[in-house]
């Protein structure tokens, strides 16, 4: 009993962040002024400053709750200090030593790695709790391009290169003489047929003209017409299929779907444990320096 | 027919994976390709995918454009920027989908958003493994961690420090991080590296629609003694991977990595392959393509296999730069090679240039800029009688806010790697450092979009690069019986698969004395909703070669298009003005080949003339260079002596080779 109200104070009394010295704000503002191009207003730096009071108390939190005594990245860093600055021993030997000399918390790799394995910890600290089927829709309904699949076609083509003579016409006539073998028009590196193409891969691939007139609903499918121009000629065209738009639903989207709310629900779980972490670490200031 | 032969043969078996989310069972697959050096031999185990087939399969196959370069908040490089996206993030951004970048309000939601005009096909997460960019983080002024005692000692004694801190660090590694039963690497695998082979599995489209692709990766941050850039990225194949990635911690050097890579996928007996893409060169200070061994000797022949069975692919361009060739103003032949060039060859030097410009290092041509690497390989070849440096061509972005494909030069946003972070507020003017650029993407000539037929094209080097438009590349090299009008007819690529070796392929001349024939066909750009593409300029071939003397040349050749075109860029408005060619096509004989000479061939076709990212910035920002008063804060760098304010953006595509040997013995895949 009085070992659990022992252990609760001592950690009572690590739990503490120090305030900024003014040279460390200078250091946020002239990093912050490096990175933007201009100076921070006082807002910003306010911001800035309780940016790295939460980091402060992260680490110290983290390091508290000895994260860094079980994570491989952080042991190999502390190994890699201790060699550096010349350890000897076993180890276990060096990573005390390293930790002896309080500098862990000043490594960023640490720092950025505490953050991570407190986050990750946070975020799967509570039981999951699956999505009702409202907060499902909800998310469908908040984004609406999840799901969404645009129109396809599928068609082959003959093409008449305005690069070489009376394309216009050539085409006309292989389409008036119904000429319908590709070796009546001019060679198209990517061939005479396609399959599936989106209204964007049809704008790569012939611009966003032809894109257009082909995706027209009253284009006819299974008979050859045109000549359509694109960016490289003219082209008569032979719908195979046409696959409208649609939006796949809320049951066939369920995983997405519910790994979206899942991580709005650990980004909330985020900010709640940090609001309760400022509650529990004090703020001490010193003297000016 | 000359094609590259290779084998496929299927094996099936299933694997418990057991996920975050639970267990499932995959059935796991992939043809394999039956490259023929000794170490894939010992491949025994084969996994075939289990999928739909794909319903949009072409024997011919087609191109799908993607990013293999690409890092999210597990990056910490990234996340010190404010980058928040995730794995899972990032692929849908590559889908699609909108992503909030930087800067964040107090309860967590962006302030900026940003979403790609055209989806791409393919895309590959690869953070550093080992979850910080230390090097970068050190160097960068205004990064979390570059005050930090570690970055003091690395700035200020770089060699001595570098040296002694990652020797020892892999002595750190032996004195057991994962503990007696490796219980805490297992642990450790449930983070970030578990999350982003989740990501990459959630992500990757099995149905018959084949709209998505995504392989499981990461890149090793690796740095010569000097700090100079060894960076790799690591694609796996499939859901086969090492418990953890082999970070730079684990294998300091790059044939440590190899050799890594061999004993814990290649050879591991679980079906594992891998693809080693080495990028920036151009940041190696010539360390990236080192001919010696980490013991200091001359790399043997089973090195040069090693490196050539793991390293097919290097990327050409990216965000910090274009490694393709070195470009001197006052020396260089080649003046297209003035593209997207770095004032100094490593980032020590950036950085330094920052504060003694005198003191930086500029790039030089001993730097490691592809092409001459390529003829360092030609050279080994011609010794060791393997060709180490057989590297086929992609291009990314290596973007650091997550936002795989972000590659257009309208509305850059910054990609936050070393360069000006993506910071906590909106920033007026330049958003990035003036050198770096949108990046790229990688372009995959494959039958389907699915995991196998994207690897097997990587690994048969069927790429190309591209600085950011969709431009469409076929090359094909063989002897006189490609067709002389073979631009002429509708079956071209049949024609060139027929009579030749698609680009990555090595040249296999049916009768001695032959010269090889080329055939190159690209297409420009479509463009996107509202966006018209821009024309083509022209196309040249570049060779390079090294004869029986060990002489070294190299020759750009204007194979079609038009060298003299008037088009062009209107700075003060960008508006682009003059013609080009929608489709541009080009069959060429080379008229000086000499069959005892070892040559590497390659495409690059350009486009007109358009203005850069930085100077439609300056535009929209109504910057005059000869009025002061429009100079606002942020934007000094639009009137820099050291402003490109415009580009020919490109696509580049991968080499075919010509060795005397392979074709004494009638031709080979390395």
């Amino acid at each position: 009993m009085l070992y659990g109200i022992t252990a609760r104070y001592d950690k009572y009394q690590q739990r503490f962040v120090t305030c900024l010295s003014q040279s460390e704000l200078q250091v946020l503002a002239a990093d912050w002024a490096r990175s933007t191009g201009r100076v921070a207003t006082s807002i910003e730096l306010s911001r800035l400053a309780d940016a790295a009071l939460d980091d402060q108390r992260i680490v110290k939190e983290a390091m508290l709750q000895g994260l860094h005594k079980s994570d491989p990245v952080i042991i190999q860093r502390l190994l890699r200090d201790a060699e550096f600055l010349g350890f000897e021993g076993s180890a276990r030997e060096k990573i005390d030593a390293v930790l002896a000399m309080d500098i862990a918390a000043g490594d960023e790799v640490i720092r950025r790695r505490l953050i991570q394995i407190l986050q990750h910890n946070i975020a799967n600290a509570e039981d999951k709790i699956d999505a009702s089927d409202d907060q499902l829709q909800a998310i469908y309904t908040e984004n609406i391009n999840i799901g969404a699949v645009p129109a396809r076609l599928s068609f082959e083509h003959i093409f008449f290169d305005v690069g070489k003579t009376d394309a216009k016409a050539r085409a006309e006539f292989a389409l008036q003489e119904k000429l319908f073998d590709a070796s009546t028009g001019d060679v198209f590196l990517e061939g005479n047929q396609f399959f599936a193409l989106t209204p964007g891969s049809l704008s790569s691939k012939f611009g966003h003209d032809f894109s257009v007139a082909l995706n027209q609903k009253e284009a006819p499918m299974g008979e050859w017409f045109g000549p359509l121009r694109s960016a490289y000629g003219f082209h008569l065209v032979r719908l195979t299929e046409r696959q409208a738009a649609y939006r796949r639903p809320v049951a066939v989207l369920g995983p997405e779907l519910e790994s979206i709310w899942q991580k709005k629900q650990q980004a909330q779980h985020w900010q709640d444990y940090l609001e309760d972490l400022r509650h529990q670490y004090r703020v001490e200031c010193h003297a000016p320096n | 027919m000359q094609r590259v032969a290779h084998m496929n043969f299927n094996r099936c078996f299933s694997v418990l994976v057991k996920g975050l989310g639970g267990v499932f069972c995959l059935v796991l697959a992939s043809t394999v390709y039956a490259a023929t050096e000794q170490a894939s031999a010992l491949k025994e185990s084969v996994f075939e995918e289990h999928r739909e087939p794909c319903a949009n399969t072409n024997s011919q196959r087609q191109v799908f454009f993607g990013d293999t370069h690409v890092h999210t908040k597990y990056s910490l490089d990234a996340s010190t920027q404010g980058t928040r996206t995730s794995p899972a993030d990032a692929y849908r951004f590559a889908r699609g989908a909108e992503i909030g970048v930087q800067p964040w309000t107090a309860d967590g939601k962006p302030l900026r958003h940003l979403r790609l005009d055209r989806p791409l096909d393919f895309a590959v997460v690869t953070d550093h493994a080992e979850l910080f960019g230390e090097v970068e983080m050190c160097q960068t002024p205004g990064m979390e961690g570059y005050d930090t005692w570690q970055c003091k000692i690395y700035r200020k004694l770089p060699r001595a420090a570098f040296f002694l801190f990652n020797t020892q660090s892999s002595r750190a590694k032996r004195l057991g991080m994962c503990g007696d039963d490796g219980e805490l690497c297992r642990e450790a695998s449930l983070r970030p590296w578990q999350e982003i082979q989740q990501a990459a599995e959630e992500a990757y489209d099995r149905t018959g629609d084949c709209e998505f692709t995504t392989f499981i990766a990461y890149e090793w941050t690796g740095a010569a003694a000097n700090l100079a850039n060894l960076h790799r990225n690591i694609i796996f194949k499939n859901t086969q991977v090492p418990k953890l990635p082999l970070s730079f911690i684990e294998t300091p050097s790059a044939p440590l990595l190899w050799d890594a890579l061999d004993r814990n996928c290649v050879n591991a007996g679980t079906g594992c392959e891998v693809l080693v893409i080495p990028h920036n060169s151009n940041l190696s200070d010539g360390y990236m393509f080192s001919l010696a061994r980490d013991d200091g000797e001359p790399i043997s022949a089973e090195d040069a296999s090693q490196r050539a069975r793991l390293e097919r692919l290097v990327e050409v361009m990216q965000h910090k730069g274009s490694s393709e060739c070195f470009y001197d103003p006052l020396n260089s032949a080649d003046e297209l090679c003035g593209f997207e060039q770095l004032p100094y060859s490593s980032f020590t030097d950036k950085f330094v240039g920052k504060v003694l410009p005198f003191m930086s290092k500029p790039a030089g041509p001993k730097s490691g800029f592809i092409r001459d690497v390529l003829r360092d390989g030609l050279e080994q070849e011609r010794k060791l009688g393997v060709n180490p440096f057989k590297l086929g061509f992609i291009a990314s972005s290596d973007t650091h806010i997550g936002a795989p494909g972000a590659v257009s030069e309208s509305g850059f946003l910054g990609h936050g790697g070393a360069g000006v972070p993506v910071g906590d507020t909106v920033p007026e003017g330049l958003p990035d450092d003036l050198e770096f650029n949108p990046g790229g993407l990688a372009a995959v000539w494959a039958e389907a979009n699915n995991r196998t037929a994207l690897f097997d094209a990587m690994q048969r080097r069927e790429t190309y690069g591209s600085s950011g438009p969709r431009i469409t590349l076929r090359f094909f090299g063989g002897d006189e019986s490609l067709p002389e009008d073979i631009c002429e007819r509708t079956d071209y690529v049949a024609l060139g698969y027929e009579h030749g070796v698609p680009m990555g392929g090595d040249l296999a001349l049916k009768e001695e004395g032959s010269s090889p024939v080329f055939t190159v066909f690209a297409k420009m750009d479509g463009g996107r909703s509202g966006h018209s593409g821009m024309p083509l300029q022209r196309i040249q071939i570049i060779k390079g070669s090294v004869d029986e003397n060990g002489k070294r040349a190299e020759k750009v050749i204007d194979i079609a298009g038009d060298s003299d075109s008037e088009a062009g860029v209107d700075l003060n408005t960008c508006e682009t003005f003059g013609s080009g060619y929608p489709q541009l096509c080009g069959r060429w004989q080379d008229p000086q080949f000499d069959p005892l000479e070892h040559a590497y061939y390659y495409a690059r076709v350009l486009e007109n003339p358009s203005c850069r990212w930085s100077q439609q910035i300056c535009v929209a920002a109504k910057v005059d260079c000869d009025n002061p008063e429009t100079i606002k804060p942020g934007y000094e760098q639009c009137c820099s002596a050291a402003h490109r304010p415009n580009i020919q953006e490109r696509a580049w595509s991968s080499p075919i080779w010509y060795s005397p040997a392979v074709n004494a013995i009638g031709g080979h895949l390395p």
